[in-house]
């Protein structure tokens, strides 16, 4: 039986019990109601790379504290399609290049899943059959140039979902 | 470094790059809209801590499977002229949105179908896009440093499904097809959708051995809108040398779906065998 059934079913068994207690005073009626598992998508943790250096690469892994994140909830056991729409450089005083994208995609909060490429090519996960979660940690590399102005860069990361079952 | 600069990266500096939670939960997570009412609605809600800025857009898609049998969307700004698409003449209200923290907001979707519509169904994909408004960069708001950060922007992309007329589907499941390697067993189901509507349901896939005992399974929501061939692979172990069965069910069961959105179609099924030596 699935989570809707389920609660359909909760639903229902607590209106029976609130029509037995009211049953000496009044005529009662049932309702029943199918609770339907929404799609909720978070960006929990921007992708930081802090102070960087003119000439020196940074790389930000996805296991790293500052990695960027995202969390999926949905339909337990249902697939997704995820693809990104990904910056090559980032703005700022100047431009500044960013890439050798990396991501990790778990059933729980932690690194250690499934490795992928974030990319416009669709990725697919399955949510957890319990939780409906699926998290996602997104790493990258930047490569400032010797003569990358200073001052504060920026970009975004966009992650599309999609289920692949409708 | 421009005084300006200076400001901002010491603003920056004082934005932990954690304390970022922007999206947004859908619901539902497909629309049916039918001819008679033409309307629908979707329901936003922000369950963060911070106002998130929302976009509403349409979009066209479904389904495919590629040689691999490997699913995708692929949804693009609008659909190709022969698709059944409904993407032009939606509306969504409003299309753009904040919502602050804890707070939902109604977007109603309204059609307006071009005059003698055929009877049938007409597809197209709304793009709910989420994302805060808060600037992410952390770093030391040294005058020299150069200081990245990139933020969040979340796309959830939901089916919208607009029905004209009596609409009948069903599916021709071709021969399906095993093999075994890795202790997986991965299954074909090539399958062709047939009627007047795209065929929404259920497929249940099991893997038996030669004495009738379950092996593995896997169950997965399927939405065909012409053809898909998907490759299903289900973990089953090592398993000993013999003949084993697979077989696929599929039905229009969907829990996820309201029962009055699936259009019923006969089950269908099919089993192919497959030996390990």
């Amino acid at each position: 039986m699935n989570t809707a059934s389920k609660l359909s079913l909760a639903v229902l068994a607590l209106t029976l019990v609130g029509a037995s207690a009211a049953q000496a005073q009044s005529a009662n009626i049932t309702a029943t109601a199918t609770v339907l598992t929404p799609l909720t998508l978070t960006g929990t943790a921007n992708l930081a790379f802090g102070n960087v250096f003119p000439g020196i690469a940074k790389t930000v892994a996805v296991t790293d504290a500052t990695s960027g994140r995202f969390t999926i909830a949905g339909n337990p056991g249902s697939q997704v399609s995820m693809t990104f729409t990904l910056p090559a450089n980032l703005t700022g005083p100047g431009s500044l290049a960013i890439g050798t994208w990396t991501g990790d995609h778990n059933n729980t909060n932690t690194t250690g899943g499934t490795l992928f490429t974030p990319s416009g090519a669709a990725t697919l996960a399955t949510l957890d059959a319990g939780t409906g979660n699926r998290f996602l940690f997104i790493g990258a590399t930047v490569t400032p140039t010797v003569a990358q102005a200073a001052g504060a860069y920026s970009g975004t990361i966009t992650l599309n979902v999609v289920y692949t079952g409708l | 470094m421009k005084r300006t600069n200076r400001m901002l990266a010491a603003l920056l500096a004082l934005t932990p790059a954690a304390a970022v939670a922007q999206g947004v939960i859908v619901a539902p997570h497909a629309v049916f809209i039918d001819h008679a009412t033409r309307s629908g609605s979707i329901t936003l809600y922000n369950p963060g801590e911070n106002p998130v800025e929302v976009t509403v857009s349409f979009g066209f898609g479904y389904p495919t499977t590629d040689s691999a049998g490997s699913m995708s969307v692929e949804v693009a700004d609008s659909a190709p002229a022969n698709e059944p698409a409904a993407t032009a003449w939606l509306q969504a209200f409003p299309r753009r949105v904040t919502i602050g923290q804890q707070e939902r907001q109604t977007i109603r979707l309204l059609a307006s179908p071009p005059a003698g519509l055929p009877d049938g169904e007409y597809w197209a994909r709304l793009i709910v896009s989420a994302k805060g408004g808060q600037v992410p960069v952390a770093g030391t708001p040294d005058s020299g440093a150069i200081t990245v950060g990139l933020t969040l922007e979340v796309r959830t992309v939901i089916a919208v499904v607009y029905r004209k007329g009596s609409l009948s589907t069903g599916l021709t499941l071709a021969a399906p097809s095993a093999t075994y390697a890795n202790d997986t067993v991965a299954v074909r189901i090539p399958m062709t959708r047939t009627g007047t509507a795209a065929y929404v349901g259920t497929a249940r896939v099991r893997v038996l051995d030669a004495k009738g005992a379950l092996k593995g399974e896997d169950e997965r929501a399927l939405g065909v809108y012409y053809t898909l061939d998907p490759r299903v692979d289900i973990p089953v172990g090592p398993l000993a040398p013999g003949t084993y069965k697979v077989v696929v069910t599929l039905s229009t069961d969907r829990g996820d779906l309201p029962p009055k959105a699936v259009l019923p179609a006969p089950p269908a099924r099919d089993s192919v065998e497959f030996t390990v030596r």
